[in-house]
């Protein structure tokens, strides 16, 4: 089951998008029924996922907001305590600044903080992501 | 529109309910742990309990009990006695450590890193020799752990990779399997003194030499796994005495235990498991197990405590470990799920 929407919106010099999705996957290994692994849910593939997002933008200025969630997966087979990754969320916001000179060069500045939840989770296990954690963006265009 | 996900997310996540917090059995007595290696670099090697009581089976002990994994392919454990108190003693391969735990409560007592430098030593086997542990490590060295303080007193260069211990008297051989020189693997093995620490000799056997068995002749049987290409696997009986190679038996071993006065083995050719008399060097014709039914045989081990015997099916080396147990003449007792590639097992009072 997949749910996916864009709303796109515009009031004077008031520009926004807001999007969001869900998908509910239920993948689970069929192969054989005299396995020990008969459906069990399928490595690296949760049943719930869902993003949202949302994006201001006002004479210039940007206001980013980025919400990822992914429900528990397994990394093995088998659906055990062992091969366990637990749910995550992680959110993001930026804002920014864009400054477009009149002889062509445009300027972007990008304040970013990412995984504001500071949670520690593994997309692929072992491999922790970071914390919360932040960035300074200068774009420079010609 | 909105309702019918919401009804449909809430019906959702009550099916698919994540797993359940292994439990504490509260003291690992009376019955069987299992160490359980996982799989080559993805530190997931734990250890698991059956209570012998009540046929139930806890997962991640050593977790559950020390609130961190055990690490990356845990390959040996011994269970020894100090001061009137039981121990395990655990190999842990790629993380390259020595763990040790109580073996009633596996709260850690100890974890002794083994590393030259920042390279990895890999501990692979353990021989408990008194208040000593001698521990072959897969960089060719052989750390002697004083069981007392729990630390290495002494590092000692073997041969290339040893992969097998065995005791005689007080000597302990160590097979030096070379395992990672493929095409030219090693064929010696390295006898070091237990008391002294020092190494009496080095003499040749047979190519790419792995476990071995002492039977009560001080006679040590040795598998040597062959080149996997021209040479095949086969048996190497040796007189500790003169250290020389006595009799090659021909037969392609895939594990091996010692059974009273026999060897039990798995033949990888007809996936049989039969006996070798250690008195006689005869071979049984009858048949113990046939094990054409196991998915993946892994091992076998016989506990003398149990008079048992324990073979292991690791089901494609990526899921639980069926653990069958068999009375010596290959009737079967009773079963159970450990985890990930069970190596060993320990049994608990």
């Amino acid at each position: 089951m997949i749910w996916d929407c864009c709303l796109p919106g515009r009031k004077k010099e008031w520009r926004f998008v807001i999007n969001s999705s869900y998908s509910y996957n239920k993948s689970l290994d069929m192969t054989n029924s005299e396995s020990t692994t008969y459906e069990n849910q399928i490595p690296y593939t949760p049943f719930h996922s869902s993003t949202a997002g949302l994006a201001i933008d006002w004479k210039g200025f940007g206001l980013n907001t980025n919400i990822i969630y992914s429900g528990f997966r397994y990394s093995l087979n088998e659906n055990s305590y062992a091969n366990y990754l637990e749910s995550f969320t992680d959110i993001s916001i930026n804002v920014s600044k864009k400054i477009e000179l009149k002889s062509g060069p445009i300027f972007e500045l990008t304040l970013a903080a990412n995984n504001l939840l500071n949670k520690n989770y593994e997309v692929i296990r072992s491999f922790p992501m970071p914390g919360r954690y932040y960035q300074f963006i200068f774009q420079f265009t010609l | 529109m909105f309702n019918l996900l919401f009804i449909l997310f809430v019906f959702s996540c009550k099916k698919d309910d994540p797993p359940l917090t292994p439990e504490s059995p509260g003291a690992y007595e009376n019955g069987i742990l299992v160490l359980n290696e996982g799989l080559f670099q993805q530190n997931n090697s734990s250890i698991s309990f059956y209570n012998l009581a009540n046929q139930q089976v806890y997962t991640q002990c050593f977790l559950t009990e020390n609130n961190r994994g055990l690490g990356d392919t845990g390959n040996d454990f011994e269970k020894y006695n100090l001061n009137g108190k039981d121990y395990v003693i655990i190999a842990v391969d790629i993380s390259s450590q020595i763990e040790i735990v109580e073996a009633n409560t596996l709260k850690s007592v100890a974890q002794i890193p083994l590393f030259d430098g920042t390279n990895a030593r890999e501990p692979r086997r353990i021989e408990v020799y008194g208040m000593k542990a001698f521990v072959c490590n897969f960089d060719g060295t052989v750390s002697v752990i004083d069981l007392i303080s729990n630390s290495v007193v002494k590092t000692i260069t073997v041969g290339a990779n040893p992969d097998g211990m065995v005791q005689v008297a007080n000597k302990l051989y160590v097979s030096n399997s070379g395992g990672l020189n493929y095409p030219v693997y090693d064929s010696t093995i390295t006898i070091i003194d237990m008391n002294t620490n020092n190494i009496i000799e080095n003499f040749e056997t047979r190519i790419n030499s792995s476990s071995m068995i002492v039977d009560s002749q001080n006679e040590i049987y040795l598998l040597s796994s062959g080149n996997y290409a021209d040479i095949n696997p086969a048996l190497v009986r040796i007189n500790t005495t003169t250290n020389q190679v006595d009799q090659l038996f021909d037969i392609p071993i895939g594990s091996m235990t010692k059974v009273g006065d026999w060897i039990y083995y798995y033949n990888l050719d007809s996936k049989k498991v039969m006996r070798i008399n250690l008195i006689t060097e005869n071979l049984d014709a009858s048949i113990i197990l046939d094990c054409a039914d196991y998915e993946t045989f892994s091992g076998l081990q016989y506990n003398a405590e149990l008079n048992l015997l324990f073979c292991f099916d690791a089901n494609g080396y990526v899921n639980s470990t069926t653990v069958r147990c068999y009375n010596t003449s290959g009737v079967f007792q009773y079963e159970f799920m450990a985890e990930l590639n069970s190596k060993k097992i320990i049994c608990n009072e």
